[in-house]
């Protein structure tokens, strides 16, 4: 019993120690406080009609809606006059805004309280990404959102590399997993769900949703779907191609191949631009392209970054963040021999 | 290893196996192996991580859904007019063809009014199934028990004969929903007149009676 016990004692050691998917996670708080702000603003004309006292929606129908358990209050129904609605809608903007720009757990918190509370005050108006935002958004007032995309993120690292093994790192990783496996799930789930469908086995659904004018803003794209020899192939081929990848996504992501995961989410990411460029569907895709992140490892973005720096400067490939400078001087030093960089 | 550490460890280690297999339970298909267990996970996910992943799925509609708006004006003489049935739902479906960056959530609110107005005609066609001397009853029941779907369609379509007639005396509003089947994929190289063909006619599956008007939603 005490190899088991020693190993898990390693294990949680690990997890208190170093911070993971911190790249992802930062992306996806932007995803999630664009959006926010984007469909504030979207709707800004309309937003008395939608989220306001004399909504057509009113307070009472709203709170008839949800059953007063823990989750379904809004600050909203709180506060119903029109001037406290107005500046309730106003610093859910300003809120999100500096939630994007600068992350953070307290503006985690913040954020989280202020989006449940427009999401509750209007259950009519959201999407399936508003559904995802709502749940990791809950997650995310555990892990570090700041660490990178946000101004002094690079002392951030290197403040969290230096740190001793602590219960807010195991927070983290804890909070980044149950991101990871929600994303995951997301997918596995409508693949599923679409190969049982019909229409999906048919290679139809993306002529029929062509056909929808809620969910269809290219008249080309509906023009190809709809050819008489372009659309079958293009059809069948696209409905394949998005069912393929959704069930393959938990398992691709799991991948110990870089590779594997790398080219997963970036086709995950393409599906996702490709239904808020063509379907109009914008804040359900950015939310999940944010989400996609959170499903690669911070190794892998060190590496396409590295990649990406190589052809315009010399030698940049071998130069690592500070945070992994330290972090490997420290290890190599603790083995007992010079870092490489020292050399 | 610090005891704090190990009483995060422990804790965060059971909310991540809690939730991760709640989940997994409910959102897996129903069977006879999920239906026991989805009230527990429900206990435990609702209504924090509630979540349905049907995206599209199994099957995308094939109809498109159409709301019809009739409202009955005052004439300065005093005398009333009905206007004809004008269809708006397409209208606002089509509105993020204008503003592709941020297309806004009204399309999204005649979504669940449809759905709404469905589950109204479905249920109110089981009661028509009644025998006769059981039907008032159970008709003024199920009216009762919708009195918040006749509500929000009563301030949604006031506000929309607002702008569809501006200035003009609204005296009340009546919605026609239903949808027309979106031409079979097979027989789309025929589909020359579509909105002509028996088989693309409008299908009503709910006609409102007479609103009475409510002034100011929205502003």
């Amino acid at each position: 019993m005490r190899g088991p016990a020693r190993r898990t004692g390693e294990v949680v050691l690990a997890l208190a120690t170093t911070r993971h998917r911190l790249v992802g996670l930062a992306v996806l708080r932007v995803a999630i406080g664009a959006t926010t702000v984007l469909s504030c603003l979207a709707d800004y004309g309309d937003r008395r009609l939608l989220w306001g006292p004399h909504s057509y929606l009113t307070p009472d129908l709203a709170r008839a809606a949800t059953s007063g358990r823990p989750g379904d209050g809004s600050l909203f129904l709180l506060a119903d006059s029109p001037l406290s609605f107005e500046v309730l809608f106003h610093l859910v903007i300003v809120a999100s805004i500096v939630f994007t720009l600068l992350g953070g757990r307290l503006l985690t918190v913040v954020e989280a309280v202020l989006l449940w509370s427009l999401h509750n005050r209007n259950p009519d108006v959201l999407q399936g990404g508003d559904n995802l935002a709502q749940i990791v958004v809950l997650l995310l007032c555990c892990c570090t959102t700041d660490a990178y995309l946000a101004p002094g993120a690079r002392a951030r690292r290197q403040r969290l590399a230096a740190a001793p093994p602590r219960a807010a790192t195991l927070l983290h990783n804890a909070g980044a997993f149950l991101v990871a496996f929600q994303v995951c799930v997301v997918y596995l789930v409508a693949g599923y769900w679409k190969i049982t469908g019909p229409l999906w086995q048919d290679g139809t659904a993306l002529y029929y949703i062509s056909r929808t004018p809620r969910f269809w803003t290219s008249d080309l794209a509906a023009a190809l779907l709809a050819h008489p020899f372009l659309g079958p192939l293009l059809g069948t081929g696209l409905c394949s191609a998005i069912t393929a990848l959704e069930l393959a996504f938990p398992f691709a992501a799991l991948s110990a191949r870089a590779w594997v995961r790398r080219a997963n989410v970036l086709a995950a990411a393409l599906m996702h631009l490709g239904i808020a460029a063509l379907m109009g569907l914008v804040c359900f895709g950015l939310v999940m392209v944010g989400a996609d992140a959170v499903c690669l490892r911070d190794a892998d973005y060190r590496t396409l970054a590295r990649r990406l720096r190589a052809p315009t400067a010399p030698g940049a490939a071998r130069r690592l963040p500070a945070d992994v400078r330290v972090r490997r001087g420290a290890e190599q030093r603790a083995m007992g021999s010079t870092p490489a960089s020292h050399r | 290893m610090p005891w704090p550490l190990r009483i995060t460890a422990v804790a965060a280690g059971a909310v991540v196996v809690a939730l991760t297999l709640s989940t997994l339970v409910y959102v897996a298909p129903p069977s006879v192996a999920q239906r026991p267990l989805r009230p527990l996970a429900a206990r435990v996910l609702e209504p924090l991580f509630w979540q349905n992943w049907q995206l599209f799925a199994p099957d995308p509609a094939t109809a498109v859904s159409e709301v019809y708006l009739q409202v009955r004006l005052a004439r300065p003489d005093g005398s009333t007019v009905e206007t004809a049935p004008v269809e708006i739902e397409g209208a606002i479906d089509r509105a993020p063809r204008q503003q592709r960056l941020d297309p806004g959530r009204l399309p999204a609110v005649l979504l669940a009014l449809d759905r709404a107005a469905y589950r109204y005609q479905r249920a109110r066609s089981a009661v028509e199934d009644l025998p006769q001397q059981q039907r008032a009853a159970a008709l003024r029941r199920l009216d009762e028990s919708s009195a918040d779907t006749f509500s929000v369609v009563q301030r949604l379509m006031s506000e929309r004969a607002d702008l569809l007639y501006p200035g003009r005396h609204v005296l009340a509003v009546r919605v026609d929903f239903g949808d027309r089947p979106i031409v079979p994929f097979d027989q789309r190289a025929q589909a020359s007149v579509p909105d002509q063909r028996p088989d693309r006619r409008f299908r009503r599956s709910w006609a409102t009676p007479w609103l009475p008007y409510v002034p100011g939603v929205g502003r």
